[in-house]
This record gives structure tokens, sequence and C-alpha cells, in this order.
């Protein structure tokens, strides 16, 4: 540790204040600091970032908080160019090292991440020399939270590895993956998906076939539910070298094992990284594992259930429409009446996206039940969920079959007590409104759409403002100025001032999507009359209302209209007009 | 709170050597070794200094001693047989529930250590409300006088409505339970907005209510497996792999044939604490009147009644109208499986080997006086609180605000 010398130039750097916040006693001082870290480094340059800044950050390191060191982990691996260059990089490289080492999960993260991004610009010599043995002193510690940073560098390690260096950091590795402790077993079991694709099948099975094996029976129930993802991984290495049988020869029967685990969780994993297998594996293999998935479709546990039907499509699109037909949509029609809540959500966020696979005729035969039957559903959630993927079927069959069930199911949902969902609705609308004509819309949902600006909840009066302004921009201006303008007007002279503020943030929200002719004749008068409204919030909103205008008027009509009536508002009685009407006159 | 030490030569050997009433076993020779606590006695009747929990940590180097003040003090394993103070802190406040006009007391209901020893120890503690996790920063080697600093490193709240009793961590290092009245939360270390609820036997109806859970309790190897006690005299065990709502127990645990009938039955018979044992294969459970072991293969009955308390039936009467029936006491295994341990009344606590009957030793805190009331039964000094190092014969109980720690001498193997 280098103290800066005494009476030399560098005792500039002691006396600047921002060096001075690092060492502050308020936590949120030191915090903030050091999240400037690299500019303030950039600023004073590599010899006295080398000399003076990091032997401070070494103390900081060594005593300060968690929330100081995961901000100053995040700086360090900016510091490659502000040293000077990787012939200097050893104390930040130490630094790291030390962070890499916490307990605090956050630290090690940010750590390892600054450490893989200084790794990836190393020349071949220094990266040997000072990352991989720093990667192997963290594997090598006696601690398990230096062996948990050390997973993910391996990959960053072996991917600039020599197949001579390889053979020194592998069994290495293979031992994380049998420490004793489990958090260090799952950090090293997860990370091997990104270890696989950068080892050929041949050292892969030299090394890691009696490892897999083994963390496929771990009696941790947490390490044998990575091994899922290991195994799809595992699966498309080999199937990227050509060699699928041994894949399925590996793979299948760790799958088969864990889809039939005494724990949910390491079922759950299998069901939601089906697809996932599946591509691993191949379309062929896959076909022979379908018996695997419809018993997941079946579990006794909800949540398993509900993972695979989140998968059903994209199972479905890897195997024949026969197949599908005859395996999997008899359990789909059971799903349907699922006493789970979840799992009818999770299929109705997913069986739509069938449609497509089947075609026009495939999805009138053997779907429109299911999506109907969905619609008509207790929960709203699940209405929703169909609602919101409705157009992966209209691509498919036209709107006409399905409006019929459509608009009341919509009209119901618009209404229900909870305003959540009331507010999920209104999100739908404009996308529906581009599969419609603008006669069928108005007549079926303009009511709804109009009744929304009165809601007694405010956020879905926002909501409604915004969802006429995507109208407009679906069905343009005619829509706007023959349905939309009256509603708007009728709603300004109602004695509730609430839909008096709801017109003005109508005026802030829609008049940039209005051409100037319809700003100039509709909203400009309308903006006019509220700003003499007998409540003061309501004129000073029509005063900044007028300010939002200001870009689309013409001089004449600012001058000789506009600044009158703000000159008005400017002695108003009440403070706020005056404030808000000064303000637009200052922008006039 | 400071802390002092005594050590046994400071009056003779006999009058500490274990004393055993009624029952045989001279192989066992535990002795006082240190007393920690206050150096004087308060003067007034606060109850703030008790003890309320005590845990050593997995490797038994660390001692825990939380207080009713919220305070929590770490000792250190200096030697063989002493303890010194590493450090001490604040680890709760009492907090004022505005929406119940009740306060919520700063006492620490329990404590653990994460499982996993690293080079800086973490602890977790709770009140009735909130859990929060530790981290003891040891100073680093290469200083010299450095002190041990203590660092909240998370706060889980907010998810008991009721009183939360214990804590326990699951062996996988990731996740561990908390307990109320009703309900068992599964909580992630790292994550600390969000639990699932495994467990809830709150009733439809809170008028029909008749059972609580006492205590819950991870299996020591298997991360699937857990135990929860009743007021009702049961065990269950969960299973984590069943399916993700634990509400039908995998095994129910109960002894009719052992109930003492009458009017007291069921007061008596409320489990005030269960532990599994180190090797995973057993379970003790401590009722008011006894301690029982039981083999996990067999639900109906325990494989051994440890009755110490057999003295207490005839005061029962007495012990309801001073509400000292509902008193909960704590017991422990050793680390080897074998052995037993709970406290009593007076200042008394019980280690018996558990498989032999008639193998039970007594033994008796050692006043800070010195004076040992024969005649009198004072059920003020209750051993309520105890643990046993996991792998020596030393032993640490907490009666008032005092905490003791015995060691055994003789290393007569029990099996």
């Amino acid at each position: 540790k280098k103290k800066p010398q005494v009476g030399s130039v560098l005792s500039d750097i002691m006396d600047n204040p921002f060096y001075q916040s690092l060492t502050n006693e308020d936590i949120q001082v030191r915090t903030d600091a050091v999240k400037g870290l690299a500019d303030f480094a950039e600023q004073i340059g590599p010899q006295r970032t080398l000399d003076v800044l990091l032997p401070t950050l070494s103390d900081i390191c060594i005593d300060d908080e968690d929330e100081v060191l995961a901000p100053l982990a995040v700086e360090l691996g900016k510091f490659l160019p502000l040293v000077g260059g990787e012939t200097h990089i050893q104390p930040v490289l130490y630094l790291l090292e030390g962070l890499a080492k916490s307990e605090e999960t956050s630290v090690c993260q940010k750590a390892v991440a600054s450490l893989s991004a200084i790794g990836a610009q190393l020349s071949e010599g220094v990266f040997e020399s000072h990352f991989v043995s720093l990667v192997i002193r963290l594997a090598e510690s006696e601690w398990f939270p230096p062996k948990v940073s050390a997973c993910p560098l391996f990959a960053d390690a072996l991917k600039r590895s020599s197949d001579a260096k390889k053979e020194q950091l592998l069994p290495l590795y293979v031992q994380l993956c049998q420490d004793e402790t489990p958090m260090v077993r799952r950090a090293a079991a997860s990370n091997l998906k990104n270890i696989f694709p950068l080892l050929h099948p041949d050292v892969i099975l030299k090394y890691f076939l009696d490892v897999y094996h083994l963390l496929a029976k771990d009696p941790q129930d947490s390490v044998r539910f990575i091994i899922v993802e290991v195994a799809a991984s595992l699966a498309s290495t080999f199937r990227a070298h050509n060699l699928g049988e041994k894949s399925l020869e590996l793979v299948k029967p760790v799958v088969l094992a864990c889809a039939e685990d005494r724990s949910w969780r390491v079922r759950y994993m299998v069901a939601s990284n089906f697809v996932l297998i599946a591509n691993g594996i191949g379309a062929e293999a896959t076909q022979s594992l379908v018996y695997v998935f419809v018993n997941l479709l079946k579990d006794s546990e909800a949540e398993v259930r509900t993972a695979a039907s989140g998968k059903i499509s994209g199972v479905s699109a890897l195997l024949d429409t026969q197949k599908v037909i005859s395996s999997i949509l008899p359990c789909v029609a059971g799903l349907v009446n699922d006493d789970s809540q979840q799992v009818r959500s999770a299929l109705a966020s997913d069986v739509l996206l069938l449609a497509p696979i089947f075609g026009n005729e495939g999805t009138s035969q053997h779907l429109l039940n299911i999506f109907l039957r969905l619609l008509r559903d207790d929960v709203p959630d699940v209405r929703l969920n169909i609602i919101s993927k409705l157009d992966q079927v209209t691509k498919v069959i036209g709107l006409d079959k399905l409006s019929e069930h459509l608009i009341p199911a919509i009209i119901e949902l618009a209404e229900d007590r909870q305003w959540r969902i009331r507010l999920s609705v209104i999100r739908y609308i404009p996308p529906l409104a581009k599969q419609l004509n603008v006669d069928f819309f108005t007549e079926k949902l303009g009511d709804l759409c109009f009744g929304w600006l009165e809601d007694s909840v405010s956020s879905i009066r926002k909501a409604s403002v915004e969802n006429l302004k995507d109208l407009t921009a679906v069905f343009g201006e005619a829509f706007a100025v023959n349905n939309v303008l009256p509603k708007i007007v009728e709603l300004s002279k109602k004695t509730n001032y609430l839909h008096r503020m709801t017109v003005l943030l109508f005026i802030s929200q829609v008049s940039p999507a209005l051409s100037e002719a319809a700003l100039n004749n509709h909203i400009l008068p309308l903006a006019l009359t509220l700003a003499s409204d007998p409540v003061a919030n309501i004129r000073f909103g029509a005063a900044s209302a007028l300010e939002t205008l200001f870009p689309r008027l013409s001089a004449e009509t600012k001058q000789k209209v506009v600044r009158p009536v703000l000159q008005t508002l400017n002695a108003d009685k009440d403070i706020d007009v005056r404030l808000y009407a000064a303000q637009a006159l200052k922008a006039l | 709170i400071w802390y002092s030490r005594q050590r046994a030569m400071s009056a003779g050997p006999d009058e500490f050597l274990s004393k055993v009433r009624g029952f045989n076993d001279s192989t066992q020779q535990w002795e006082f070794s240190q007393m920690f606590g206050e150096d004087e006695a308060s003067q007034d009747d606060s109850t703030d200094n008790y003890i309320s929990s005590l845990s050593f940590d997995s490797t038994g180097a660390y001692l825990a001693v939380g207080y009713n003040c919220g305070q929590v003090v770490v000792l250190y394993q200096e030697d063989e047989h002493t303890y010194q103070l590493c450090c001490e802190f604040k680890s709760h406040n009492s907090e004022f529930d505005c929406l119940t006009s009740t306060e919520i007391e700063e006492k620490i209901n329990s404590i653990e250590w994460f499982p996993f020893s690293g080079r800086n120890p973490q602890l977790m503690t709770c009140n009735d409300k909130t859990i929060k996790l530790f981290r003891v920063t040891m100073p680093g080697s290469d200083e010299s006088g450095g002190f041990p600093v203590v660092r909240p490193r998370r706060v889980f709240s907010g998810g008991h409505t009721f009183n939360i009793n214990s804590l326990s961590f699951n062996n996988d290092g990731e996740t561990f339970i908390s307990t109320d009245d009703l309900s068992i939360n599964l909580w992630n270390v790292e994550i600390s907005s969000e639990a699932f609820n495994i467990v809830n036997i709150k009733p439809e109806n809170m008028e029909t209510l008749k059972e609580v859970i006492t205590r819950s309790d991870f299996h020591p190897t298997s991360c699937n497996l857990f135990v929860y006690s009743t007021s009702k005299g049961i065990m269950r065990t969960g299973d984590l792999r069943d399916s993700s709502l634990c509400d039908r127990p995998s095994q129910e645990f109960s002894d009719p044939a052992g109930s003492l009938g009458g009017f007291f039955e069921e007061l008596v018979a409320t489990i005030s604490d269960c532990k599994f044992s180190p090797n995973g294969h057993f379970l003790l459970s401590r009722d008011y009147l006894s301690m029982k072991v039981w083999d996990l293969r067999k639900v109906n009955e325990p494989v051994q009644r440890i009755k110490f308390n057999e003295h207490l039936i005839p005061k029962l009467c007495d012990l309801y109208e001073s509400d000292n029936i509902f008193d909960k006491f704590g017991c422990c295994w050793s680390g080897n499986s074998s052995q037993v341990m709970s406290g009593s009344y007076n200042g008394d606590f019980y280690i018996s080997n558990a498989f032999e009957p008639g193998n039970v030793t007594q033994l008796t805190l050692n006043s800070r006086s010195g004076n040992e009331s024969w005649n009198q039964f004072d059920t003020s000094n209750k051993a309520l609180h105890m643990d046993w190092h996991p792998k020596q014969d030393i032993i640490s109980v907490g009666a008032k605000d005092c905490g003791y720690i015995y060691v055994r001498k003789n290393a007569e193997d029990d099996h």
C-alpha cells in the first residue's frame, strides 16, 4: 500500500472535495461518491489514480459497508484504461479479487462482472498470468464465497485457454461440482451450461461424465433441479457436433429421472425447460418423450401443471399435428376445467399460440371450443389472458367467429369491480381496434371507451384518455372529430370538476395527434372556456394546457386570442392560477 | 450488558460437582465453568436483562445469547473451556404497531446461526414480528487490533400476523423457515420481499381455534423435511417435496398412552420445544412434565419418556394459578445424538441418556451468591434456554439474566 508523498504535487488530490467524500462519515455521501469514481480517475490521470486513489480504495474495500462496495465493484470494472493499460492492472485485479470473496452476493456478483469485463480486454500473456491465476486462487480458497465467485469466471478462463491449460483448469472445476457446501455445488452446476459449449464432447465426457450423474442424484433438491438445464445444454452441445445419438443417451435418463423426481420443484424444472430440452435433443427424440410432457400436464402439483401449460405451444411446434391432436389436446381439454386458477391462467396465455400451428380448419375444429370455454371462465385473469393473445387467432380464422362471444366478454371485464382489471382491458382496446373496422368498433365498444372517461378511479380516467389517443392513431382524425370530440365537449360541461380535469388531460395528451384545423376549431375554444372555470384548479390547468398548444398555434392566434385570456388569469385572485398564467405568458 | 467470568477455582470443586438425586450415573461429571451476565443483580424488578434465547453455531466456536431488551451478545471459544466476549449489538428495537395499537417487544425469541461457517459468521434473530440477518465481520488477519463488526444484512418483515416463535435454517444454505402461532413461512436468504407460506392451520372461523404451533425445526441433513409441534402435544413432519403447500403432514407423532389425564392434561401436554437429533434419526420433544425421544419410524409412541418433573405434579394447581404452567422450556441434544437436556424450576436442569431408562443427571445452576436454597421452590429461577456444543461436551444454560457454561470432564463413551 503506497502512501502519497507529503508535499508533492499529489497532495492536491487530498484536498479535492470528491476525494474527501469517499471517506465521509455519512454512508449516503460515500455511496454517491463511489458511483462517480471512474470519471474522477479519468480526470486525475493514471499516475495519480495508481498512487493516490487505489490505496484509498483499498482501505475502503477492507471495511466499508456492502452498499458502498457494490457500486465500487462496478466502477473498478472500468479502470483498465484509467490506470494506463494492462501493465498497471494488477492492483485493480487485486481489489476485485478481494471483493469477489465477500459474503454479500450483490458485491460478489458485481466484482465478478467487472473481472469478466476487464479479462476480456487483456492480452494473452497478461490474461494467463493475472486473470487465470486469480480464478485458480478463488477456486482453491478454503471458504465458500470465493469458490462461488470462481464458477462464472471459469467460462472466461476456459474460453481463451489452450488445451493444455484446460487440462489444468477442468479438474479444479470438477472439484467445485463436488464441493461439500451446496452453495458451491449450485454455482458450479448452474455455470456448466456456459462451459459445455466451449469444450469438445470428448473433453466433456472425459471430465464431466461422472460428476454429471452425481449431480443428478445430489441429495440437495436445489442442486438436482439445476441439472435439468445442464442436461439441455449438454444435449445442444453434442448435437452441434453431430453426436445426436450420444446426446440422447446422456440426456434421456436424466430427464426421465427428473420428470419423476419426488420433489415437485425438480419436476417443475423439467416442465418449464421442456422446450429447451426438446430443442437440444431434436424433433425426432422429442416425439418419443411426448408421454413425459403429458404426464407433467397431469402432475399432482398445480405448480408443475402451470409450468407445463405454459409450454404447450412451444412443444407442439416441434411435433407433427396428428401427434398433438392425439396426445396433447385431450389433456388441454382437461386443463380447461382444472381446479387451480393459475393453471387455467397459464393455459389461457399459451393455448392461443396453437392456432397458427393448426391453421384455419384445424383451429376451428379443435381449438375454438377451448378458447370460448376459457373466455367464459370465472376468474378475470384467465379471460384477460385470452383477450390479450386474440390476434394470434384472428390472424388465422378472422374475428367473425369470435366477436359474438368476445364483445360481451370484454364488456363484462370492463365493468369489473376491481379497477386493475378494468385497467388491463383498456390496454387491449387499441390492438383490438386495429382488427375491427371503425363503425363496428364504435357501435360495440364506443360507449365503453367514453364511459371510462368518467370512471371513479383516476388511473382509469388517465388510461382512457391515452386509449383515445391510440384510437385516433388507428382510426384517423375523422374518428376523433366525429365521435370523440362531441363527447369531450359534453364532458366539459359536467358539474363534477374531475370530469373537466379529464378534459384538460385530453387536451394536452391528444392534441399532438390532431391537425391544426381541429386544434383551432375544437380544442382551442374548449381550453379557453375552461380558463374561466369557477374552480381554480381548472383555471390553472387550462393555462398549462394552453401552453402545450403554443407550438401548433399561429402567432396571430396566440397574440390576439390567447394572450388576453392569459392576462386575465395573471390577475386572478388565486395565487397558483397567477403562477401558471405567468409561466405561460413567459413562454409566449 | 457486560460480561463477567467466574472460574470454578473460586470455590471448591466439590461444591460444583454434579448432583444426582435418586438416579444412578456416576460417569457424568459436569462441572461449572463460567458464568456471564451483569455483575450486580439489578435493583428493580426489570426483566430487561433476562436471557430469551441461546444458540451455538455449527462449529461450537461461537455462542449467541439474546435478551429481553433486544440485545444480542456473541461469545467465542477461546480455549477448550473458556468463552470470551466477541461482540455485542442491539438486534431489535421495540416498535408500536399502529394498526392494532400494541407494542411490539424487542425481546429476541430465537437466534439461529447460518449453517455454513465462512470467515465471517452470519446469524439470524427475530422478535415477535421481524427477522433480521446479521454478519459478524472478523478483523482481517493482516491487521492487528481490529474489532469484530456486526452488520445487518437483511430484514425480513411483514411475513407474520401472529408472534414468531422459532426460526430454522435449511441445510441447503439458501432457505429458512419462520414460524408463528398459526403458520410457517419459507424464505430465501437473499430475498426479503417475498416468502412462501407452506403451513397454515388457521381455521376459517377463529372462534373454533383449538391448536397453535409452538416450535418448528428443519431436518439437519434432509433438505426437504421439517417438523412442527403444537399445543395439543402433537408433532407433525412436512415434506417440501410433496407439494407447494404442506398442510397435509407426512407424519403425525402423538403419545396418547403417555397422557396425564385429569384437569391439567391438555395444559401439560403442550409441547414447548422440539428438535431433530443431529444424526437425523430421532426427535426430541419437551412437554411440561417430561422429555420424550421419538424414532422417526414410529409415530404412535415415543421410544423413551424421560420424566424428571414428576415432583411438579402435586403442585400443578399452584403452578396454574401463578401462570407458571405456561412456561416454555427449551430442550436440546448432545452433538453425538446420544444425550438430551432440558431445564426446570429452581435453577435445575437435567441431562439424560436418550435411550437408557433411569439414567438422568440433575444439576443446579449455582446462583450468584453461591447459595442454594434446597427447601425453597423457586419458580422464578427457570432454566428456560439452553444449547449443547455440537462437537464437544460443553453446554450453556440461561436462566433469568445469567448465562452458565458447564463442561464435562470425563470423556466417557455414552453409546
